[in-house]
């Protein structure tokens, strides 16, 4: 009774697109971004400073001169001297190498357990037997580690089983699954209704293999907008847990311990020791947030301001 | 009532849960090498003393009953012994737990009753300026530690100003704690009239309260704003604009509508807040449950981290199920 | 007698990320008073921007360029936003194609009529709630008193179509524009829920437009029916006049199609190409046309009688319309 219906020409696209073979659009987009650009600048710069920093840095940075302790900034030393005397500058642009390591590592575990958890959980949702069980048990296990306050759980993992690099990268992808988890499952509920899915079914794949084959790669887009904040919410846990002493051991350098080094001075308006690293801190983790918000608006259209 | 039902279901479903959360908490101490007895024990424990651990912990029994006995011990408000304070655990835990309480719930109160109008205020008016300002200071929150702007304003106004005291805790060290009422020291010395010990505590207050305010109410702000634009433009609201109902009346959907999402983001917050507290209580030696559990990891004296971690849990646990329940009582549509 | 609506070559665009999209390109229709019209027509082709516009509910990235839209005398399109306030759910109401996401989940049905009830009327709130549960009534969902309370999840589709009826007809407009009312509702609801428009509209005297991709519909429930494509309207004329002999190619397609598809006999319906596109000269469907000739992709024509009350945008219109051609 109704006649052939066109394609409406102004619908926006509901799903988020894949970012393959748009690099030029990629380049338009990022133009006008200032906030993108400047996300990409500095995830460059500790990308940059994590393979050689230490080796650009002026001095030692685990070299501590007692006699030249708590030095305001100087052309010698740039941006001070802690109260040990070891230089700010060289161990500010050292910290990277530690930080960006445990946060990568531990991210990129998370990421691909989180994902791969979330597609199980996402695809077999709703279905009978040992997949329902399955979906529902990780869902109880996701909501489980949830309920612990992140850094408490953090805290705690590391002091249980020892503060070493391992350990703090191993709590972290830990604590950081449940969130790659909940997006991945989120976008495998789109995805799995699309028609392509059921026509593989028809094809004669087994679920598993549309799950892995055909779901998955459609469904990675928010977890890959995700990687960019995890990984400064990486940072920022590890410089906490080692501000408190429970992270990265103290000679290493580390924007965490050493704002806990330089704490004290602050009361004494010796404010260098302590300020310089948490500058970094932020200025990294905003930097690698934008860059996340940035590709999250690139992959999803109507999103963008 | 269907508000009773659910609430009794939920708080029904809230053992099971507990339970979990208590056995992970229990295979935490099982995580490190060696002898839990020892460990718990401490190094300066002699040799009576780890054996009667041993016995209390039931470390030569199976597993399973070993879980019992703590359980057992914990639902007796028996945590074990902190071998630094020489004190119940339990102790140490009431003396200080009314100290995190304060930075808590006073951040959670302000951001909440500042962050929901600003966010609201933000949604409606969308002017470029205050807008974009917004836009920045919610970037900018997010990415500082709240350690680091802790020290930042200790620096500014103790270190350069003078106008606020140091990060020496909760009260000026010459003046008297105030008797015993709720624990916390500001409010204590309030309601026993104790004029010149309040100055201090909130004096003293200030500072922390800040810091955290400062860093999370970002997370009100931002999400109440998101949720309220989102509902302005909603397809219910177009539809009342189109029959014609008033900007007032449009706004009041877009709230009732928005409420759902922003009560769950109020339990994400003291969800933070909770961590937070940790790490802010270390930087201003406020004496509360977060610098115990610092203190504590940082020495390896393993029971009260292990208490620590139980009552965070708990305390989240039953803040979720609060949302739950709010939510319920807000939205029609979640089922029973 | 002067018509109660009428829409002067209204021109819509929609800015898009790649450029404005132009949606309508020159719609003209007329309504008068008590007067039911049908406006028919596929998806895209501009409909529910026409419904839209007339109650001046379009935002920016929509942009109206050109045209007017004279109701009782006065162009809508240049009125400011609080004075269409007080004309839109009074003197027009409007309904929606979807209308379980154009109610407020979150109140009670019964409350969110007294509130427009309330919108345009000072009526203490009591009051508000009983004419509330009258209108449930005049609506013909059942048990009203009790329906009044109930939340919007908690009712069928072809309910919540018909709450969202009370609420558009609560003060008795002058006209309604029904926005594919049955979209989405099974055959004897959607049946139901037109009878009911059809009885309230002719109960108040109201003129109706009643936007529809279903000719059925529209020759069984109006009076008069106007074809759009690509955004302006290609052919307007009495119902009777239009089922027994359209004038426009594209007019006979979609009666072709339709009464194929009541007859199940494939293959009779025309096939038709690509895209609607918005050729800079010449005629809009010429691109499709099975029968175009050369004047036709050279000339635009405009909508011009072809007999009398029928009007329509095509350069063969007569022969069309004797049924001179294949279609």
């Amino acid at each position: 009774m109704t006649t052939q219906p066109l394609p409406d020409t102004r619908k926006q696209p509901a799903a988020p697109t894949q970012g393959r073979g748009q690099f030029g659009s990629f380049i338009a987009f990022s133009r006008g971004r200032p906030g993108f650009l400047f996300g990409l600048v500095i995830v460059a710069i500790t990308i940059f400073l994590a393979c050689f920093g230490a080796i650009v840095a002026p001095c030692d940075p685990e070299h501590a001169i007692p006699e030249a302790g708590l030095l305001p900034p100087s052309p010698v030393h740039l941006l001070g001297t802690d109260v040990v005397g070891m230089d700010i500058f060289s161990r500010v642009i050292s910290a990277p190498r530690i930080d960006l390591t445990i946060a990568l590592v531990s991210t990129l575990i998370a990421f691909v357990c989180g994902v791969f958890l979330g597609v199980i959980s996402g695809y077999f949702a709703s279905g009978r037997g040992i997949g329902r069980v399955g979906s529902e048990t990780i869902m109880r296990g996701a909501d489980i580690v949830q309920a612990f306050p992140i850094f408490i759980f953090a805290l705690a993992l590391v002091c249980f089983r020892g503060p070493s690099t391992a350990n703090v990268i191993s709590a972290l992808a830990f604590l950081n699954i449940p969130y790659f988890l909940r997006v991945t499952r989120g976008a495998v509920f789109q995805v799995r209704e699309r028609p392509f899915v059921e026509a593989a079914r028809c094809a004669g794949n087994t679920e598993r293999g549309i799950a892995f084959t055909h779901v998955m790669p459609n469904a990675l887009g928010p977890a890959l907008a995700n990687i960019s904040p995890s990984i400064g919410f990486a940072i920022l846990l590890t410089a906490g847990l080692s501000f408190v002493g429970a992270g990265v051991p103290k000679p290493t350098p580390e924007w965490g311990s050493m704002i806990s080094i330089g704490a004290p001075n602050m009361m004494t308006g010796q404010w260098w020791s302590a300020l310089f690293p948490g500058l970094a801190l932020g200025v990294t983790i905003l930097g690698y947030a934008l860059v996340g918000d940035g590709i999250l608006e690139f992959m999803d259209p109507t999103r963008r301001r | 009532m269907r508000f009773l039902r659910y609430a009794a279901r939920r708080f029904l479903f809230l053992i099971p849960q507990l339970f979990v959360v208590s056995v992970i908490v229990f295979f935490l101490v099982r995580l490190l090498p060696g002898d839990p007895a020892y460990l718990m024990a401490g190094q300066f424990a002699t040799k009576d003393q780890i054996d009667q651990i041993r016995t209390t912990m039931g470390l030569d029994k199976p597993l399973y009953e070993q879980y019992a006995l703590y359980v057992q011990h914990v639902l007796r408000g028996d945590f074990g012994m902190s071998w630094r304070s020489s004190h119940p655990v339990i102790d140490d835990i009431k003396q200080r737990f009314p100290a995190t309480m304060e930075l808590v719930l006073l951040t959670g109160c302000i951001s909440v009753v500042l962050g929901i109008p600003i966010g609201v205020y933000t949604a409606v008016a969308r002017k470029g300026v205050a807008d974009r300002g917004l836009f920045i200071y919610g970037m900018l929150a997010g990415s500082i530690p709240d350690f680091w702007l802790g020290l930042i304003l200790i620096l500014i106004f103790f270190a350069f100003l003078g106008w606020l005291p140091g990060p020496i805790g909760q009260l000026d060290p010459s003046m008297e704690i105030p008797p015993r009422i709720t624990g916390m020291i500001a409010l204590d010395a309030l309601l026993s009239g104790q004029w010149a010990v309040f100055q201090s505590a909130v004096a003293h207050l200030v500072l922390p309260v800040a810091t955290l305010t400062l860093v999370y109410s970002t997370l009100i702000i931002k999400n109440t704003r998101t949720t309220v634009e989102e509902m302005l433009k909603s397809d219910f609201v177009e539809y009342g604009r189109a029959l014609g109902l008033s900007s007032l009346t449009l706004l009041r959907y877009a709230l009732r509508n928005a409420l759902p999402p922003v009560v769950t983001v109020v339990g994400i917050l003291f969800w933070f807040l909770l961590g937070a507290a940790v790490l802010v209580e270390t930087v201003f030696a406020w004496g509360g449950l977060g610098q115990y559990a610092v203190e504590s990891v940082v020495s390896s004296d393993y029971a009260p981290v292990q208490a620590f971690v139980l009552l965070a849990a708990v305390f989240t646990t039953v803040v979720f199920l609060l949302v739950d329940l709010a939510y319920f009582a807000i939205d029609p549509r979640i089922k029973t | 007698m002067a018509p109660l609506l009428e829409v002067k070559d209204l021109r819509v665009s929609f800015l898009a990320d790649a450029g404005p999209v132009r949606v309508l390109n020159g719609t003209s229709l007329s309504l008068g008073s008590g007067e039911s019209l049908g406006v028919v027509g596929e998806s895209g082709s501009g409909k529910t921007v026409l419904v839209r516009t007339i109650l001046g509910l379009l935002q920016p990235p929509w942009q109206v360029l050109e045209g007017s839209v004279i109701f009782n005398g006065e162009d809508l399109l240049k009125k400011r936003e609080e004075e269409l306030r007080h004309i839109r759910g009074k003197e027009i109401a409007i309904t929606s194609p979807e209308p379980r996401k154009h109610i407020n989940p979150l109140l009670r049905v019964g409350d969110q009529i007294a509130n427009v009830l309330q919108a345009h009327r000072d009526v203490p709130r009591k009051e508000a709630m009983e004419r509330a549960v009258g209108l449930l009534t005049a609506v013909g969902l059942p048990a009203p008193d009790q329906m009044a309370r109930f939340y919007p999840h908690e009712l069928s589709g072809g309910m919540c179509q018909r709450v969202i009826i009370a609420m558009a007809l609560a003060h008795s407009p002058k006209l309604i524009l029904a926005d594919e009312p049955t979209a989405g509702l099974d055959v004897t609801i959607a049946r139901q829920i037109l009878d009911l428009m059809y009885d309230l509209v002719r109960d108040v005297n109201s003129s109706l437009i009643l936007v529809s991709r279903d000719l059925g519909v529209v020759a069984h429930y109006c009076q008069r029916v106007a074809v759009i494509y690509a955004g302006q309207v290609v052919e307007s004329a009495r119902v009777a006049d239009f089922y027994t002999g359209a004038a426009h190619p594209y007019s006979r397609h979609l009666l072709r199609a339709a009464a194929a598809a009541r007859d199940e006999r494939r293959g009779a319906a025309i096939r038709l190409g690509q895209r609607v596109v918005f050729p800079d000269r010449g005629c809009a469907f010429a691109s499709r046309c099975p029968i175009a000739l050369p004047p036709c992709k050279e000339e635009a024509p405009a909508l011009e009688p072809v007999a009398e009350d029928h009007l329509a945008r095509c350069l063969r219109r007569a022969e069309v319309l004797r049924g001179e051609t294949q279609l």
